[in-house]
């Protein structure tokens, strides 16, 4: 029953924030304060804002996976209408581990393992980004609101920054074996080195 | 004591070792021990040259500090006091001694440091004199008496770095006017604190290292200063330096600038400055970015810019500058557009990014399905700040990972909103009883 409390010490209970699911990068500009609990606006703002800072195409499939998401998805479509890019639908699922604390009907309907070309996926990858997070959160609590900002957006745009060096380690040397979105993904999206910078050596 | 290899040196060998070294820590040898030294004590300045080039008056200043440090190197050789003169040894005294303090007030530096003479200089502490009591806190704390000023007026300053705080006279030079100075200081790797008096200075390396420690080991500002003042001064003493203010600010402004170059806005000026020689079409197709920030969606985003705007993913493609090598500006870094600080997965499909043109057509569509995960945290919470306390400062607004505030506070207060459940309460005590977190 977090999610119901008022503090009477604290401005900011805690934030609400999404991630992407398959390799937990958290994304730009979507994480809110919450002032009362998680409330479903909150939740709301931050899911409208991975959809439109993200590059989400409307004719791509989306997955929405949240602790409630059996009653969250009830009404999202009208909470944020005008809002949300049109012709926009959502799959929404729970995450494998809050799953089984909702009833057995949840189970079957909600599970990300019964849900149809979702892959192998917990849907739980933030629990992992906030380990990480809260080490840092007892020295945000009482900086001033602009700092504290800070620090956690420099916690998470870090988080991201190292997933993507990591990435790149990971996917380059698969062994021929390559998942079938790189044949897809276009190449000379890279620009090549200039051949100034080739030629010469220098040290600072 | 930084240097590796360390080697006894006299007072111009060791201010000529650390001309392009001004952040090591030395040592000095008082004739009976080492008590920590400073480059400033063996005549070291830290000069600023213009971005451009050395300007002449700088180089004739230079040369009056250079002529008048290798006078007191000469003065430092010759020994005052006659009885110390016959017991010291002409072949001795280079390897010997160690490095010589400026402030040679004292007799003691000139001090043989053999077992017949050290055993007769056994002090009599009833009969100290002050500079006796001077090299005695100075072998703990190292010098205390720090000038404020050279004997050319030039300003001493402190430089924090990450083997703690030093002490060095600044030359600057206004020929290019002194609003220029602050420029001239970045471009040496040196962060003043004041964009007006340069009395404290911070080096990028230790700013890049408050942010590693904060990343890496959680380290706060607070922490990070007590380490500088530990490894400057180990013992506490009355009128330590206190740069915890100065820390915390700069910290936060370095977060800032990293934040704010990787985006690309230091191109902005470059920009605005060519702008001037483009041809007129070029001019009024620039000038149309220029007006706003906002108006950047229209340019895409540079290939090295993980995050685009938020607009970006509704514009038309053809509007898309892929690879562009153009330098884009970006509008007012105080107003940054949104999301634009931060980055986002690269693994992730995104149309315009990532993916071919044709990607509807690939029969497996599957592959192409964006997952959001959604959670909330009620660790990060935050402590009621006093009522005086509100004038923060917000530096990136929207522009990181975190929601613009007025956009944030503005939808929460005219968000649709909607029961899920019909009868709330006789539900949530019969979650409560059942242990679920769901029983609808």
């Amino acid at each position: 029953m977090q999610a119901m409390q008022n503090s009477k010490a604290c401005d900011r209970t805690g934030i609400g924030a999404c991630a992407c699911g398959r390799h937990g990068c958290f994304a730009p500009n979507a994480i809110g304060d919450f002032f009362k609990g998680e409330q479903q606006r909150n939740i709301d703002w931050v899911l409208l804002q991975h959809i439109l800072a993200t590059n989400i195409d409307p004719k791509q499939r989306v997955v929405s996976i949240y602790d409630i998401g059996c009653l969250y998805g009830l009404y999202l479509t009208w909470r944020l209408e005008g809002k949300l890019p049109p012709q926009m639908e959502f799959d929404h699922a729970i995450g494998l581990f809050h799953v089984h604390g909702h009833k057995d009907e949840c189970f079957w309907r909600f599970a990300t393992t019964f849900l149809v070309h979702c892959g192998i996926i917990s849907g739980e990858i933030l629990e992992s980004l906030w380990a990480e997070l809260n080490a840092i959160s007892p020295t945000a609590r009482t900086a001033t609101l602009a700092h504290r900002v800070e620090i956690l957006d420099d916690h998470a745009t870090d988080s991201n920054y190292r997933k993507m060096l990591g990435i790149g380690m990971f996917m380059l040397p698969y062994n021929g074996c390559r998942p079938t979105l790189i044949p897809l993904a276009s190449r000379d999206h890279y620009p090549p080195v200039p051949s100034s910078q080739k030629n010469g050596t220098a040290f600072r | 004591m930084d240097c590796f290899r360390p080697t006894l040196l006299c007072r111009g060998c060791m201010r000529k070792a650390h001309n392009s070294l001004p952040y090591h820590r030395i040592e000095c040898w008082t004739g009976t021990c080492f008590r920590p030294g400073a480059l400033w004590e063996v005549g070291l300045h830290l000069t600023v040259p213009h971005m451009s080039a050395m300007c002449e008056a700088l180089k004739k200043h230079m040369d009056h500090v250079g002529s008048l440090e290798s006078d007191h190197d000469r003065c430092d050789d010759i020994p005052r006091d006659p009885e110390n003169t016959d017991s010291i040894d002409g072949t001795n005294r280079g390897t010997d001694r160690g490095t010589q303090s400026a402030n040679l007030s004292d007799l003691h530096d000139n001090q043989e440091d053999d077992d017949e003479s050290a055993g007769q200089e056994i002090p009599d502490y009833s009969k100290l004199d002050p500079a006796w009591e001077d090299d005695l806190a100075g072998s703990l704390h190292g010098p205390s008496n720090i000038p404020r000023m050279d004997a050319f007026r030039n300003p001493f300053v402190r430089i924090i770095h990450v083997n703690g705080i030093h002490h060095l006279p600044l030359i600057t030079c206004n020929c290019q006017g002194s609003d220029k100075i602050p420029a001239d200081l970045m471009f040496l790797g040196l962060v003043p604190t004041t964009f007006s008096q340069f009395w404290t200075l911070a080096t990028c390396e230790v700013l890049d290292h408050i942010r590693y420690t904060n990343l890496d080991l959680k380290a706060s500002t607070w922490q990070y200063h007590r380490l500088l003042r530990r490894q400057t001064q180990p013992l506490p003493v009355e009128g330590n330096i206190n740069l915890y203010k100065e820390l915390r600010r700069l910290s936060r402004q370095w977060r800032w600038m990293k934040k704010l170059k990787w985006a690309g806005y230091g191109h902005g000026t470059f920009l605005t400055e060519q702008r001037i020689h483009l041809t007129p079409d070029a001019t009024s197709e620039q000038g149309t970015n220029i007006t706003g920030g906002t108006e950047l969606g229209r340019a895409g985003w540079s290939s090295d810019r993980m995050a685009p705007g938020p607009n970006a993913a509704f514009q038309d493609s053809a509007d898309f500058v892929q690879g562009s090598q153009a330098p884009i500006y970006l509008g007012d870094p105080l107003k940054p557009q949104a999301g634009i600080l931060a980055n986002f997965c690269a693994a992730c499909p995104q149309v315009g990014i990532n993916l071919c043109p044709d990607w509807e057509k690939d029969p497996n569509q599957w592959v192409y399905t964006r997952f959001v995960v959604l959670d909330g945290n009620f660790k990060a919470d935050h402590v009621r700040q006093r009522a005086d306390d509100n004038d923060d400062i917000w530096l990136s607004n929207g522009g990181g990972m975190f929601a613009n505030q007025e956009d944030y506070h503005e939808f929460i207060r005219t968000a649709r909103q909607r029961r899920s459940v019909r009868h709330p309460v006789p539900h949530i005590h019969i979650t409560l009883s059942a242990g679920l977190a769901c029983t609808l």
